[in-house]
């Protein structure tokens, strides 16, 4: 479907674990992969996120081999491993649902890749009493693993997969079935786990926070295609498509025209009257007039009180209200002066005052906290390892090249 | 308030049908084992203490019959033999269908693809709609001297495989495993296709081979079904008379030589005999040797459970 990539250049240290060039995979008429390109750096921990069905999984199993993909390259540190049986790579997967063997207490099921080679026994013995250590499960290894509980059983799953020295480390939603408090206790062990042992973890989660909070760079996959790969807080205050503005974060996507441009900010006619965004200079040139674009707002950014006199500004009323404990979440309507009405989310520390939240009142955001979107509008980057800017999904779904320089725009 | 609280409690059990349809649906299965199973069961238990006199048999309660064959165990009659010798060919037979099943039963799993399995079982348990005795007969034909394998193998120039099929323990093994083998799959199938499929994947991907996976996977896993499909095989292979009998020759041959089986002894018994009581108690002694067989097999499969949950 597409053609194989040039090879990634060497960015000055070490070759990177993982570059995934054109992965396609379809199922009978279901595209689940329509041509995937990513590069892990060593040590790096990228997580990957998407709704379900974008084909998330698909890629973790054509990685460690467990599917075929139809089309693209896989290298991993530098070896072209496309062909290589499952039992033969050294990639290891912790699976969702951890996939221990029952029939095989602690000790035997964090032993069992290794008792699969020809090692001594003693060595298999030192070497998993090591690893039930690193996830301090010490103590634990005569257990039969029906008898433990999620946490532990997660973690067994963790020690059987890293006992193999894998090159690198493959997590399908691993903290999916443990409650919220656990799980975010898991989120800083495993984090700290990663460094410590500087491998690379490619992590598989639809939950954001999760994402966000653990990843040196975040993939916003979609029906089969990559979105966006960034840095969680670029990948956070600067979506560059529709799907990942909405997808990401708590967003107000605007509709609009361009107006104008003046003294760096884009000027954007909307339903709600004329919009200020920020405009920076190595975004490009800005759009012309006329162009439809969607302008971005957090909805933690909308104030009751401007801080400038250049604030964008809107009148409205709260239809709706949700309290989540370290914020609540409004819905509030805009009457539109050049349109219908539009609804939009502002999440804010601390409940809104009875005398405002009653009628009508004001909400600004600052030109600052705007982002745009728009097809056509953004150079095509290069996904390079170690915190570039990732690929953007244009209009036409074509396929960035990996090659070291803007190709083009 | 106490008023409300009873009406509570009184309303607080829990809605049931009408009595009658419970009582109904409990009957029916009730009757029909109580006519078709422990009626004739008790018959011959019954049976069984009772005596014959002058050509006239008594009801009572004696122990004559148990003492009469207690004293034929080792000697004349040689039942304990007989016993020893169903033992041997049932237990060989059992494992040979269990070999025979396990391959098969693998091969449906993880061969044949999803919505085709069903399809596949249903051929493979179809000969358990026939008739055995049918099936039988048809190895008979197949078996005998001038049958199909004798004369395909003559044409073919086999002469190694040109021999006396009919009355060996190869064919009475043939005949038992064929009447085994529907209900084997089953219960096989049953247990291997409900190994999770990740348990296999997952030791793939930590670097086992087809085999490896196989050996520490699905083989251990499966040890469940096969001590029930043991068990159950080596029931019905000891009880059985009609292999052994119209394909085997009536004898087993094994290393206590050439003695017939406890249940064609029972049966020849049968026949020729004119003392009831005593046929009924040799059947009961069968029938507690089933149980007992029955029982370990159950608790050896409640060990293998158990080691695998």
């Amino acid at each position: 479907m597409t053609a194989p990539a040039a090879p990634l250049p060497l960015t000055g240290t070490a070759e990177p674990d993982l570059v995934l060039a054109g992965i396609a995979k379809r199922f009978g008429d279901h595209v689940a992969l329509g041509g995937i390109d990513l590069a892990v750096a060593r040590g790096e921990f990228v997580a990957i996120m998407g709704p379900s069905g974008c084909g998330k999984t698909t890629l973790l199993r054509i990685i460690a081999g467990l599917e075929r993909m139809d089309a693209g390259t896989i290298r991993l540190r530098g070896r072209s491993v496309g062909n290589v049986p499952v039992n033969k790579r050294n990639v290891r997967l912790v699976w969702q649902n951890y996939a221990l063997f029952p029939h095989l207490d602690v000790k035997g099921n964090i032993g069992f890749g290794l008792s699969l080679r020809r090692l001594d026994k003693a060595a298999i013995r030192e070497r998993v009493a090591a690893a039930a250590a690193m996830v301090s499960l010490d103590g634990f290894l005569d257990r039969r693993v029906t008898q433990l509980s999620g946490g532990q059983r997660q973690r067994v799953a963790i020690a059987r997969a890293l006992v193999t020295e894998p090159d690198i480390l493959l997590l399908d939603e691993p903290l999916s079935a443990l409650d919220a408090h656990l799980r975010v206790r898991m989120q800083g062990e495993m984090k700290r786990l990663q460094q410590r042992l500087g491998i690379s973890f490619v992590y598989i989660t639809h939950n954001q926070s999760e994402a966000l909070s653990m990843a040196d760079r975040v993939v916003v996959m979609n029906a089969g295609a990559i979105e966006q790969i960034d840095a969680p807080e670029k990948l956070y205050r600067r979506p560059r498509t529709r799907f990942v503005a909405e997808f990401v974060g708590a967003n107000n996507l605007l509709e609009g025209t361009v107006a104008g441009f003046e003294d760096g900010h884009l000027l954007v006619d909307g339903t709600v009257g004329c919009m200020a965004a920020h405009w920076a200079a190595d975004d490009g040139p800005p759009p012309a007039r006329g162009t439809a674009v969607t302008l971005v707002v957090q909805a933690g950014k909308l104030r009751l009180n401007a801080r400038s006199p250049r604030d964008n500004r809107v009148q409205a009323r709260v239809v709706e209200r949700e309290f989540s404990g370290t914020h609540v979440l409004y819905i509030l309507r805009v009457e539109g002066s050049a349109g219908p009405a539009i609804e939009i989310r502002a999440l804010m520390q601390d409940p809104l005052p009875d005398s405002v939240g009653a009628g009508f009142f004001d909400l600004y955001w600052s030109p600052e906290d705007v982002c745009v979107i728009g097809p056509g509008l953004l150079p095509r980057r290069i996904d390079a390892p170690g915190g570039g800017p990732g690929n953007a999904r244009t209009g036409a779904a074509s396929i960035p090249q990996l090659v070291g320089e803007d190709a083009r725009g | 308030m106490a008023d409300a609280a009873l009406a509570c409690g009184a309303v607080a059990e829990p809605a049931r049908g009408p009595w009658a349809l419970r009582a109904v649906s409990i009957a029916v299965p009730v009757a029909y084992t109580a006519a078709f199973f422990l009626v004739p069961l008790a018959f011959f238990v019954v049976l069984g203490f009772w005596r014959v006199q002058d050509y006239q048999v008594v009801p009572g309660f004696s122990l004559e019959n148990y003492r009469d064959i207690a004293g034929h165990i080792l000697a004349q009659s040689n039942y304990g033999i007989a016993i020893v010798q169903s033992f041997y060919v049932s237990a060989t037979t059992a494992l040979c269908a269990v070999a025979f099943c396990y391959p098969l039963v693998l091969a449906i799993v993880y061969t044949v693809p999803g919505r085709l399995q069903r399809l596949v079982l249903l051929f493979a348990v179809a000969p358990f709609w026939t008739s055995y005795i049918l099936r039988v007969f048809a190895w008979q034909i197949l078996l005998a001297r001038r049958g199909i394998i004798n004369t395909a193998a003559a044409s073919l120039g086999w002469d190694w495989m040109e021999q006396g099929w009919l009355n060996t323990q190869v064919a009475t093994r043939i005949g038992l495993v064929h009447y085994l083998a529907p209900v084997l799959v089953i219960i096989l199938y049953v247990s291997v296709s409900s190994i999770d499929r990740t348990l296999i994947e997952a030791a793939r991907e930590l670097g086992a081979s087809r085999l490896q996976a196989f050996r520490r996977v699905i083989w251990p896993l499966s040890r469940v079904g096969i001590t029930v499909s043991l068990s159950f095989a080596t029931i019905i292979g000891f009880g059985d008379v009609l292999s052994g009998s119209l394909l085997g020759g009536g004898a087993g041959r094994s290393i206590v030589g050439a003695v017939p089986l406890f249940s064609n002894m029972i049966m020849s018994d049968y026949a020729s005999s004119t003392n009831l009581p005593r046929t009924c108690a040799l059947a009961m002694i069968l029938v507690l040797i089933l149980a007992c067989i029955l029982v370990a097999g159950l608790r050896a499969a409640e060990r293998a459970q158990r080691a695998v949950a």
